[in-house]
């Protein structure tokens, strides 16, 4: 159950709210469970945990808010807050910190595969992102074997899109060359099916892979184009499990805004990108509920991993530290459309579609930065959440 | 009167954008709308039901043969017809297809037939359309028109009754043919057994593809000429292009002449009396040889007198889902 106290406005601290019951989810300890958590004056003021993980309902999760490595931030503060994010690296500090693009730039409309065959798009194979890591890789090593390798400035691989060059990385981390990688949330959940109307997830399409005739939507929608491509289902697994073992350490939105008028243009002529900020953590969810992804590693890879690597200290969740969390309704479902969306791009396939895991709440140094229409009840002394946290 | 004559059965949507979609009743009702625009051309008895309705016929690419087919069929029906060509108009100049289709559908043309180099640019133009998007042809992807006027050109030769479990070989850039990626969808829908053929480059990706497909559905895959054409009852050859010799990694025309021309000597594998097909326009001499073009197994002119009571089928059946909207 959520209660709040005093005024909640955005952009001010937190007076007093408390949440009883919520799932909490603490990548700092590695710690998950049933827990109540109370503010005051923008601060953590008590965390209990319960031995009785049936004292939560599992409708409400809690946990730090999220850090994007790898994306471009949104000219509207509000997409990030919303997608539960306190922090979208940009693409300066990503330079400072070694972050390069696993694939190269404008190589590919699509991956090769059978939907970009039936579709008639020029296509590329997983090789020219694999061919750039390498090289992206050989330069670490000369770089390692000239300063040795705790001297040497780290490597981060941007999204990383095909088993291949998580095993380029692998190898590298077996010799101990600084290096980490992450992969976008579209890669785990989205297929090459999505480019010619297939709107099943990854883990469903896997074992039946897109093949010509029953679609969902209408082929070459402008936001299926990503750079990388998109894979076919069983690449998301493999990257799945990559994330899941370790392999890659963190999760990205992959958000790179588009706007109207530059989807107009044929398939092959758009620039790539998705709006993807404010879908990424209800997707990752929907990777948990299918069993592809623990939660617990969803957390990490979008919380203690990516500032890990862009050297951010984040708040642990500790009484007396700076209330810096997310509060998310696991069961309210929200409608992805031009209403609900707050980043003016909606360059997004999920558009129309209704997903699970609505942010209630952002609170980022101890200051409201979202909250739900279903939270803001205003001038309530006392609120509860939405109905499905009864 | 509708040349359907009222038939209840609708099209796939309120375009005609793929092949892939259409189902075997819906092909059905297309070959008897063919046939009845058929007979009416023939008997001189068309009545106009597109009377007082426009064309457009945007042709980002050019094409004479489909521009020409399309604007003969539209104005058989009794409709307006606008020539838009890339090269010509002001229209499709430093505009996207978008703006080109809204400003179109401003001046309240009804049916726009497009033709453009890149896959998928009509699904673009539907968006911003609320009349008829007609694709004539979008890239390697789809050629619509071109598949269903096939389709009915065999059903002519061989029977309404007579392409299921036939052999039907589809020869050249298969890899770059919107002709051959529609007709693999209404071809094996019709239950034809249908082998592709070419150099091994030229294939890239289609095996991958007929492995995927359901089991009665399933095409053949092959750079062995011999092979495809053994026992063969339709051979279809493919325009081969000069500047397409490097992806298909062979040096020379006479290179891909030498191992995939349809000819006269080759055709002595398939079966007595094996029909010649070719989308056009055919570059005799190179991917066929000229006594075969020219033969009288070849289709090549039926192929294209019936693109005119096709198009006049695809335009009165999406005329007739006006009705319903």
């Amino acid at each position: 159950m959520l209660t709040a106290e005093g005024e909640l406005d955005l952009g001010q601290p937190v007076e007093r709210l408390v949440v009883e019951g919520a799932w909490l989810v603490d990548p700092f300890s590695d710690r998950e469970g049933a827990a109540d958590v109370e503010i005051r004056a923008g601060r953590i003021s008590a965390l209990t945990w319960h031995e009785d993980q049936a004292a939560s309902d599992g409708a409400l999760l809690v946990v730090p808010a999220l850090i994007d490595l790898s994306s471009t931030p949104d000219k509207q503060p509000a997409a990030a807050a919303h997608g539960g994010f306190a922090n979208v690296v940009g693409a300066a500090e990503q330079q400072l910190l070694g972050i390069a693009s696993a694939h190269p730039p404008l190589a590919a409309t699509a991956s090769a595969g059978v939907p970009a065959t039936i579709l008639g798009l020029p296509a590329v194979g997983p090789e020219v992102e694999v061919e750039n890591a390498a090289q992206l890789i050989e330069e670490l090593r000369q770089r390692a074997h000239e300063s040795g390798p705790a001297d040497a400035a780290p490597l981060h691989l941007a999204h990383v899109s095909t088993a291949a060059t998580l095993d380029l990385v692998r190898a590298a981390r077996a010799d101990r060359l600084p290096i980490s990688c992450d992969v976008t949330i579209s890669q785990i959940c989205l297929h090459d099916g999505w480019l010619a109307g297939d709107r099943r997830f990854s883990w469903t399409a896997v074992e039946a892979p897109w093949s010509g005739q029953s679609t969902d939507a209408p082929p070459y929608h402008p936001a299926t184009r990503l750079e990388p491509p998109l894979r076919a289902p069983d690449e998301a697994r493999a990257l799945a499990a990559a994330l899941a073992d370790g392999t890659v350490s963190v999760l990205t939105s992959g958000h790179r805004p588009r706007a109207g008028h530059e989807l107009e243009w044929p398939y092959a002529e758009l620039e790539p990108g998705i709006s993807a900020l404010e879908t990424c953590l209800p997707l990752a969810l929907a990777a948990v509920d299918a069993g592809l992804l623990p939660l617990s590693v969803v957390v990490r890879s979008l919380t203690t991993a990516p500032a890990a690597i862009a050297h951010l200290a984040l708040p642990p969740l500790a009484v007396g530290t700076v209330a810096q969390l997310v509060i998310v309704d696991l069961r309210a479902e929200w409608r992805v459309d031009e209403e609900s969306l707050q980043s003016a791009a909606h360059n997004t396939p999920l558009l129309g579609h209704h997903l699970r895991g609505r942010v209630l709440a952002t609170i980022v140094d101890g200051r409201l930065s979202w909250q739900d229409r279903a939270f803001a009840q205003s001038g309530a002394e006392t609120r509860e959440g939405s109905s499905a946290l009864r | 009167m509708s040349i359907a004559g009222g038939v209840a059965l609708e099209l796939a949507g309120r375009h005609l954008l793929d092949v892939a979609e259409l189902d075997g009743a819906q092909l059905e009702l297309v070959m008897r709308t063919t046939e009845e625009a058929r007979r009416q051309v023939t008997e001189r008895q068309v009545p106009a039901p597109l009377t007082g309705r426009r064309v457009a016929l945007l042709f980002v690419e050019p094409s004479t043969r489909t521009r020409t087919s399309f604007e003969i069929a539209a104005r058989n029906l009794g409709a307006e017809v606008l020539s838009l060509d890339a090269g010509s108009s002001s229209l499709v100049k430093g505009e996207s297809i978008a703006d080109t289709a809204r400003t179109l559908d401003a001046l309240g043309i009804d049916f726009l037939v497009m033709r453009h180099g890149q896959s998928g640019a009509p699904w673009l133009a539907a968006q911003c359309f609320s009349g008829h998007v007609l694709n004539a042809g979008d890239g390697w992807h789809a050629h619509p028109t071109q598949a269903l006027l096939d389709l009915f050109t065999l059903r002519r030769a061989l029977g309404a009754d007579g392409l299921r479990g036939r052999k039907m070989v589809i020869v050249g850039d298969v890899l770059h043919s919107r002709v051959c990626r529609s007709n693999l969808w209404t071809l094996t829908a019709a239950g034809m057994d249908v082998w592709l053929c070419g150099p091994p480059a030229l294939l890239r990706g289609f095996a991958e593809w007929a492995a995927q497909m359901p089991v009665d559905r399933r095409f053949r895959v092959t750079d062995d000429l011999a092979a495809a054409l053994d026992d063969a009852d339709v051979v279809m050859a493919l325009r081969i292009q000069r500047e397409r010799m490097a992806d298909a990694q062979l040096t020379t025309l006479d290179e891909y002449v030498a191992r995939f021309q349809v000819n006269a000597a080759r055709l002595r594998l398939a079966r007595p009396g094996v029909l010649f097909m070719h989308p056009g326009p055919v570059n005799e001499g190179i991917e066929v040889s000229i006594e075969v073009a020219r033969g009288p197994r070849s289709l090549v002119t039926e192929q294209v007198a019936n693109g005119v009571f096709t198009r006049m089928a695809v335009l009165s059946l999406l005329a007739e889902t006006d009705a319903h909207r």
